[in-house]
């Protein structure tokens, strides 16, 4: 059979002379056009996962609009209200003169979640308070998949406008990262829409369990603090309260708090969860110096600066998760770490403090699922 | 490792067979491209309640308006109150508790 269909191929024969013209042109289309139709693959290739982005910007809508139906129950259609909340902007203060920019960033970002509440709560005018904070921040994460999906979308027509590969090929690279983080944010308005405990809760897991079942006072906007005695120490423990999703100011708090104890604080202990590098393993907790608090850095920097006045020692212990599992349902892994961390503050205030001691213990992140 | 098989056949055989390997791999390769891929699956929410006096623990999925520290109903054993101690995300279809 070889034998037979090798005589086709032979010196002269017709296929032969018809297979190297076909190499012949595809030789000089790949030649002149070979940028052009790796541009092309890749921008098919990119719409596919662009399409996945709005069927989950799409699936986000229908969650919210459904949750603040069943929460809020609302008596008209928050459908437009809600998809005029989806394309909610801010703008941030001018940086060319850095100096005070932080009180004017924490002026702004109070200004937007004061108004972002109000219009949440004139669509969910039946919700509990802790019921509007976790549909509040169910609108921001469907907020995250709208803006992601927008720019992506962008991006794609930009390169398919020029045809650049640059811009493509830019695009392309970035594809896994969007697609990761456009993922977490539609678990995250899953967990927001039920109230489930997200990874980022932790550090209020580890506050809740060490200072469970003492009485709570309010310290600052959202934010609680109990006292409670480790052998022979006062332990001042900070959190945002909870169930509701909410971060709460723990700046303010731990400012209050060392104010009203006229500065005399051994140390300041801050819990959180922070970014693993891959190879990491969830869950793991690490222990080093400086303020553990993400965001946008001004509760950071009020806590710097309060530290630095009385020279309190400022200690972070943080608990290892990727970027998607601090947005997504805890994962059990990072619930049993805060276990370990409950014991890893006691055993550090044991060893490292004197009997007597005032400490401030900060349980940093957002309290969604977590009470009390 | 073809001798045997390719013994005795023109140098132009294996060409044919080098195109028709190449043209079955870009036709995997477009199928591919144009298949959706499978979703993964979503993990399961679960709550693990714990009796404040007997320490009884039950486990099971999580319902809106559960958090930690919520007092859910009397323990079947004594009857003492029945805390959520913890609400955590695993891999669907893992063994219970």
């Amino acid at each position: 059979m070889f034998d037979r269909v090798g005589q086709l191929f032979q010196q002269g024969g017709l296929l032969n002379t018809i297979i190297q013209l076909i190499f012949t042109i595809a030789f000089i289309v790949f030649l002149f056009y070979g940028q052009q139709i790796q541009s092309l693959m890749t921008l098919r290739k990119i719409e596919v996962s662009l399409e996945k982005i709005r069927r989950m910007r799409d699936e986000g809508r229908a969650v919210a609009l459904e949750t603040i139906k069943e929460i809020g129950k609302p008596d008209f259609d928050p459908a437009p209200k809600l998809d005029s909340l989806l394309e909610y902007f801010m703008i941030t203060p001018v940086d060319l003169d850095p100096s005070g920019i932080v009180w004017k960033l924490e002026h702004l970002m109070n200004v937007r979640e004061e108004r972002f509440r109000q219009e949440i709560r004139e669509i969910s005018p039946k919700a509990s308070e802790s019921e509007l904070h976790n549909l509040e921040n169910m609108v921001e994460a469907a907020m995250a998949l709208n803006t992601i999906y927008k720019i992506t979308r962008h991006y794609y027509l930009l390169g398919k406008k020029t045809m650049s590969l640059y811009i493509i090929l830019q695009l392309q690279m970035m594809m896994p990262m969007i697609m990761k983080y456009a993922t977490a944010y539609m678990n995250a308005l899953k967990a927001f829409s039920n109230g489930a405990p997200i990874g980022d809760g932790v550090g209020a897991l580890v506050a809740a369990k060490l200072a469970n079942g003492q009485r709570w006072r309010r310290v600052a906007k959202d934010t609680i603090a109990a006292k409670v005695d480790i052998d022979g120490r006062t332990v001042y423990v900070v959190k945002a309260e909870g169930p509701g999703g909410n971060v709460g100011k723990p700046g303010d708090a731990v400012l209050r708090i060392i104010e009203e104890e006229g500065g005399r604080v051994s140390t300041i202990i801050m819990v959180d969860a922070a970014l693993k590098l891959e190879g990491e393993e969830t869950g793991s907790v690490a222990e080093g110096v400086g303020a553990a608090i993400g965001g946008i850095g001004v509760e950071r920097y009020k806590i710097e600066e309060i530290a630095l006045k009385y020279k309190i020692p400022t200690n972070a212990i943080v608990i290892k998760e990727d970027i998607s599992e601090a947005i997504s349902p805890m994962k059990e892994e990072i619930a049993n770490a805060a276990d370990k961390v409950v014991e890893a503050i006691k055993n550090f205030i044991k060893n490292r403090v004197e009997e007597g001691g005032v400490i401030i213990v900060t349980g940093v992140g957002n309290t969604i699922g977590i009470g009390q | 490792m073809f001798g045997p098989v390719m013994a005795g056949q023109s140098p132009l055989n294996l060409n044919m067979l080098l195109m028709g390997l190449l043209m079955a791999a870009l036709l995997f390769f477009l199928f591919r491209m144009f298949m959706p891929p499978s979703k993964p699956q979503e993990p399961e929410v679960v709550t693990v309640l714990e009796c404040a006096k007997c320490r009884l623990k039950e486990i099971r999925m999580f319902k809106r308006g559960d958090y930690v520290f919520k007092e859910d109903g009397p323990c079947k054993r004594c009857g003492g109150p029945m805390v959520i101690t913890k609400i955590f995300a695993r891999p669907r279809g893992k063994v219970r508790l």
